[in-house]
């Protein structure tokens, strides 16, 4: 009785604490499966990648590629060639893929299952255009702000309707006195033209590659990507039969150097198939949406903090196969999983590789690229309303 | 032209029951002791072997050829009355019976439940007594009416702990939950651990899974109908308790007596009272912290208020209300190293959650055969979340500050008016009929955004407010349905039910006929066979495990169609000496239109493009089950076991899920075995034990990694491919009671899970790395939840 005094309180603690147990995986182990994974480009020498898949409980972050495959491309039907092994499981073909060739990879490797995969190289969009471009700007003042400076760096917040940003600019940079902050609001509006080919699903990725000429302030840190601040890329397309509304581009406006700095960058990428306007002309409108912000000197002079940097907006549109289509879009989910954890629904990533898992998919770019070169703003006059001092 | 016939048959068998002289024997069956009345309560002619069952009110009509007739009222815990009379006229006849408290089942036997058990024609329903699952061993010391309902076959709950229901291979949204004929958009607490009913103002609970009554529809796979209690018309009563986690107060009784009545119930939680004293401790010890204040609680309240006219006129109001709540509010203050500059923060936080239900009922009696009843209601449900943070930092030159503050909205709330007819134009037919009209506004999420920036006498500020416009829906429904005695043997219960549905600029509407067929084999023996078709025109938007205060009731859309089932089941029905009800139901189901998440999808309470993250496709679930029931005497219970199958099949082009194969559904388990017993060792003290076995709930997990597009990949073969380990455990509970001068007080100890079984709760990888041995060791980890918990909790009854 003593003894459940003594230790009961702690039996009973541990009782209630004891709520997570290492368990054994009692269902079948599923063995490993060969992984195919080659993504089929026209015109570009095929290659073709072979490893292992590993049990996920498997003591190893590793995966193992395999070198010893027979790995047979059959081409319309017709065996062509036996792929030779490379290096880091990829192996190269000679045969070099032309639109519209039905190709077939059969491969075989010591203790794994055969696998098989069919796919059709695309064919490119024939006719991706650039159509009109327009661009237009507001000036206007920005009625929040403050200004800070610390040693060399001066710090701007600015606070528009539409919501925040913060600069950081060498201090040697700004006037004397700010009096003011006016903010330019600039709107590129960019059209592409393409037809789509009739009688078949096409399925199509757009994507969008701004690229700004190197910094031109005189910190070595910053602006390396050019001194915009990002408000948002927004696409939206029309045809005979469809008028979509516009759809946002993710393009994350990352703190690359980790200073605070928004800049744009990275690629954004949407992918659409044409359910909705099969064989029919397609309008692309792009529109970036972009600031960037002067200060005002005591004298009503504006001081840009950035310089007319010139932008060069790539774009592309990739015509892509349903397979490869279905495996991106898979992947983005999966991504998208890790990131949203358990309140999610798990993803099965597509793969078309009979007898194992991976992807035999193939796709065709088509660029076209616009030049955007911001106005200079500098040295105008505006009147000031109020007066920060330091 | 399969409806038309229906019609016609419906019409004839209506016009077979024309026939010569009889008269109405009509009234109200009450508790003797309370005025309460009783629900589907026998009134059975020995002289002529006819009988009928009171109405959820009370109410029974039963016509009999102008003769001598020996009536007998029963019901299940009660002493039978019998009234004698040669029947020469229409006569109302108000029976009171008496609670048998003896509970010796030498004295009285279980009385048949003409509507449900061997006689009735209705199946795959159990009504559950409340007086049965008051005894139950809790969790938490708090008895919950539908982790009851748990425990019955063919219904499964959802993770441990919670009271989530999945019936018959359904979903969890696909159960009708109906409190006085209202329904309850939530009905969990904390995150689906307790339900919101409180049993001590619940009067009946009858559960339907299949086979439904025409007059029941809008949801898939349940219909869940729980009463309250309307009031003591003789005197005021009440009890109150006082548990681990909360303490309730019931308290009823007359207003006018014998006319007005009251039940009121109040059920509050007080974790966040417990720890105030603390909370103030660690603000008062710790310099840096000024105010701290933070909890969880929810509370009930429940109230009836009846009024009777007259014999024939009776009115009530229903409320139910009921919040979750979470709070917290911190203040904290950092001094630097000079007394004059200080940082202060305010953090507050204000979650809250509920349900607001409410009904007026006018039950009228038309004539001895003709009963009305008219509700109008209104039910909500509503979510708001509130965050705010304020900062400041003070020194002898500056003041600068930031406020910031998120709130989030949702609701759903319906005003619904409709209208019942029981009509027994004779003992051959209990026909009933009407019609329902409801406005669904949907309320999906809003957020509001503020910020506020200080300096000095600046001050810079945002407020914008974004969201979702409200959603407002029609939906009508109208009913009939005729319970017909062929003849001795055979039973037939044939219904239709229409509803329609505009939204949007779409319009749906289905027509679902009901079937029953009862052949009564012998006094002891039944055959029964069912069909019934339902529709559904609102889904929940929720992928998580467990019930979350941010899921969101969304109506069909023009993309979106509505849900539908049909549902076969065919049972045999056995009383054994009056005593023990088995019976054997197997049952064939098929669901289409079911909405299922795409892979990686999530809401979050957002229910922006929710119909491009779902997809829509079929599915199917069978099983057999068994039940054995003793509602009556000492010792009372249920063995309960369950064989099912549910099965899922999402194949339409573009919206495939599991790469166009079968999966089995979410909750597919099948074996599910519960034993329930209650035992009255002496007026003193009474024990119960409920013990459960289920297999494993399915999960979906990923078994292989490879790598493609040099990413780590993890490759899933099938949805739900993964089973946890079986799921076992037995809950204890023994009263201790007392009389006293006032009353009787009841000490009830339980213990959850009283052998500590380590139950699944989820599961998850973890990963170990060796520099030195450059490996890596993954482990399975299973966590669990709810281990051995004992409760006790101290009763008084007045």
């Amino acid at each position: 009785m003593n003894a459940l005094k003594k230790y009961g309180p702690l039996l009973l603690l541990v009782l209630l604490l004891s709520c997570e147990k290492e368990i054994k995986f009692r269902q079948a182990v599923s063995s490993p499966m060969l992984v195919m994974e080659s993504v089929v480009v026209p015109d570009s020498a095929m290659q073709v990648r072979l490893s292992r898949s590993r049990f996920f409980l498997e003591s190893t972050n590793r995966f193992s590629f395999v070198p010893d495959a027979d790995l047979q491309l059959f081409v319309n039907g017709v065996p062509t060639e036996q792929l030779s092994y490379d290096d880091e499981g990829w192996y190269r073909a000679a045969y070099v893929p032309r639109s519209g060739d039905r190709l077939r990879l059969e491969a075989v490797a010591p203790s794994l299952p055969a696998v098989h995969a069919e796919e059709t190289v695309v064919t490119g969009v024939a006719d991706f255009q650039p159509g009109d471009s327009t661009s237009s700007y507001t000036t206007s003042q920005v009625a929040d702000y403050e200004v800070y400076i610390n040693d060399s760096l001066a710090y701007v917040y600015v606070s528009r309707t539409d919501g925040f940003d913060y600069l950081i600019v060498p201090a040697s940079r700004l006037p004397e006195v700010v009096t003011g902050v006016v903010c330019h609001d600039y709107r590129y509006r960019v059209e592409f033209v393409f037809t789509d080919q009739a009688d078949r699903a096409d399925y199509y990725e757009l994507s969008l590659q701004p690229d700004f000429n190197a910094g031109t302030l005189d910190h070595p840190d910053f602006f390396t990507d050019g001194n915009f601040f990002y408000g948002s890329a927004t696409f939206s397309m029309e045809s005979r039969s469809l008028r979509t509304s516009n759809y946002y581009l993710d393009l994350d406006a990352d703190d690359e150097t980790g200073d605070g700095f928004m800049a744009l960058a990275g690629t954004a990428a949407r992918r659409f198939s044409d359910e909705f306007f099969n064989g029919e002309q397609v309008r692309i409108s792009l529109v970036l949406h972009l600031y960037d912000y002067d200060a005002i000197d005591v004298e009503g002079k504006a001081v840009p903090l950035s310089e007319g940097v010139q932008m060069r907006l790539g774009v592309t549109l990739s015509c892509l196969s349903e397979n490869y289509y279905l495996f991106r879009q898979s992947m983005d989910s999966a991504s998208d999983d890790d990131l949203i954890g358990v309140f999610s629904e798990p993803v099965q990533v597509y793969s078309n590789i009979d007898g194992g898992v991976g992807i035999l998919g193939s796709y065709c770019d088509k660029s076209a690229v616009r030049l955007l070169t911001t106005p200079n703003f500098s040295l105008r006059v505006y009147d000031p309303d109020r007066f920060i001092y330091y | 032209m399969k409806h038309f016939h229906l019609i016609l048959l419906f019409g004839l068998l209506s016009l077979s029951s024309l026939s010569a002289r009889n008269f109405t024997v009509s009234g109200y069956l009450r508790d003797a002791a309370t005025g309460e009345t009783l629900i589907s309560a026998t009134v059975y002619d020995r002289h002529s072997g006819k009988g009928v069952t009171s109405n959820l009110y009370g109410f029974y009509s039963l016509t009999l050829p102008s003769d001598s007739v020996n009536l007998e009222f029963s019901y299940l815990g009660y002493l039978p009355a019998r009234e004698s009379f040669f029947l020469d006229g229409d006569r109302t006849l108000n029976i009171s019976l008496v609670a048998n408290t003896l509970l010796e089942e030498v004295v009285v036997e279980a009385p048949e439940n003409r509507e449900i058990g061997v006689r009735g024609t209705q199946m795959s329903t159990v009504a559950v007594p409340v007086g049965q699952i008051k005894q139950l061993p809790a969790l938490f010391g708090e008895v919950d009416v539908l982790k009851a309902l748990q425990l019955l076959p063919g219904v499964q709950g959802g993770i441990e702990g919670s009271s989530g229901m999945y019936v018959r291979g359904g979903g969890p949204d696909e159960n009708l939950v109906l409190l006085d004929g209202v329904p309850v958009y939530n009905v969990n607490h904390a995150g689906g651990f307790f339900s919101v009913f409180n049993a001590d103002a619940i009067k009946n609970v009858t559960l339907y899974k299949g086979s439904f009554p025409a007059r029941f529809g809008g949801r898939l796979s349940s219909v869940v109908d729980v009463r309250m209690n309307d009031g003591n018309d003789k005197e005021i009563h009440g009890n109150f308790s006082l548990g681990l986690i909360s303490s309730k107060i019931n308290v009823e009784g007359p207003l006018i007596k014998e006319k007005t009545t009251f039940n009121v119930s109040l059920r509050r939680t007080y974790s966040d009272l417990l720890a105030k004293p603390a909370l103030a401790y660690m603000a008062k010890t710790d310099p840096d912290i000024r105010r701290f204040s933070a909890g969880y609680y929810f509370y009930d309240l429940n109230l009836k208020l009846a009024h009777r006219f007259s014999d024939r006129d009776r009115l009530y109001l229903s409320l139910y209300s009921g919040d979750d709540a979470i709070y917290a509010n911190v203040k904290t203050s950092d001094y630097t190293n000079s007394e004059d500059v200080h940082y202060l923060s305010h953090l507050n936080l204000d979650w809250k959650w509920g349900n607001l239900v409410t009904a007026l009922r006018w039950n009228h009696v038309i004539n001895p055969k003709l009963f009305l009843n008219t509700t109008a209601s209104y039910t909500r449900y509503r979510f708001s979340m509130g965050i705010g943070i304020d900062e400041s930092y003070t020194s002898p030159t500056e003041q600068t500050g930031e406020e910031a503050g998120l709130t989030f909205r949702s609701a759903i709330e319906d005003y619904t008016l409709k209208t019942d007819l029981d009509w027994q134009p004779d003992t051959r037919h209990e026909i009933k009929g009407g019609a329902n009209i409801t406005w669904h506004t949907f309320k999906p999420g809003v957020s509001a955004i503020s910020a506020k920036e200080r300096t000095n006498d600046d001050v810079m500020r945002i407020d914008t407010t974004y969201g979702d416009k409200e959603m407002a829906s029609l939906e009508t429904m109208i009913y009939v349905e005729d319970n017909i005695e062929l003849t001795e043997f055979v039973k037939l219960n044939l219904g239709l039910h229409y509803s329609d549905y505009f939204v949007s600029r779409s319009f749906y509407h289905s027509l679902q006929p009901r079937a029953g067929l009862r052949l009564l084999l012998n006094d002891a023996w039944s055959f029964k066979l069912g069909y019934a078709r339902m529709n559904q025109y609102i889904h929940l938007l929720s992928n998580s495990s467990i019930s979350l205060p941010t899921d969101l009731w969304v109506p069909v859309t023009r993309q979106i169609q509505p849900m539908h089932s049909q549902q076969y089941s065919a049972g045999v029905f056995y009383q054994w000496r009056s005593k023990v009800d088995f019976s054997v139901e197997g049952y064939y189901k098929t669901m289409d239109n079911l909405i299922e998440y795409k892979d990686g999808a999530s809401f979050m309470g957002t229910s922006t493009g929710w119909e491009e993250k779902v997809c829509m496709g079929r599915g199917w679930a069978y099983g057999v089950e068994f039940l054995a029931q003793k509602s009556f005497g000492r010792t009372t219970g249920w063995l309960a076991y369950t064989w099912a199958k549910s099965e899922r099949l999402f194949d339409r082009p573009g919206q495939e899920l599991n790469w166009g194969r079968v999966f089995p559904a979410k909750y597919d388990r099948r074996h599910d075995i519960s034993l329930t017993a209650s035992h009255k060792l002496s007026d003193r003290i009474d024990v119960s034990a409920t013990w459960v076995y289920a297999t494993g709930n399915c999960a979906t997990l990923g078994t292989q990694q490879y790598l493609v597009e040099d990413q780590t990949t993890t490759y899933i073969e099938n949805r739900n491919n993964y089973r946890f380990e079986d799921y076992h455990r037995l809950d204890v509970g023994i009263n201790f009671n007392k009389k006293k001068k006032y009353g009787t007080r009841t000490w009830n100890l339980s213990v959850y899970n009283a052998y500590n079984q380590k139950n699944p709760f989820f599961v998850y990888t973890e990963s170990s790395y060796n520099p030195g041995t450059d490996t890596v060791r993954k482990t399975l980890k299973q966590v669990s939840v709810f281990t051995l918990i004992p409760s006790l909790s101290y009763s008084y009854k007045f």
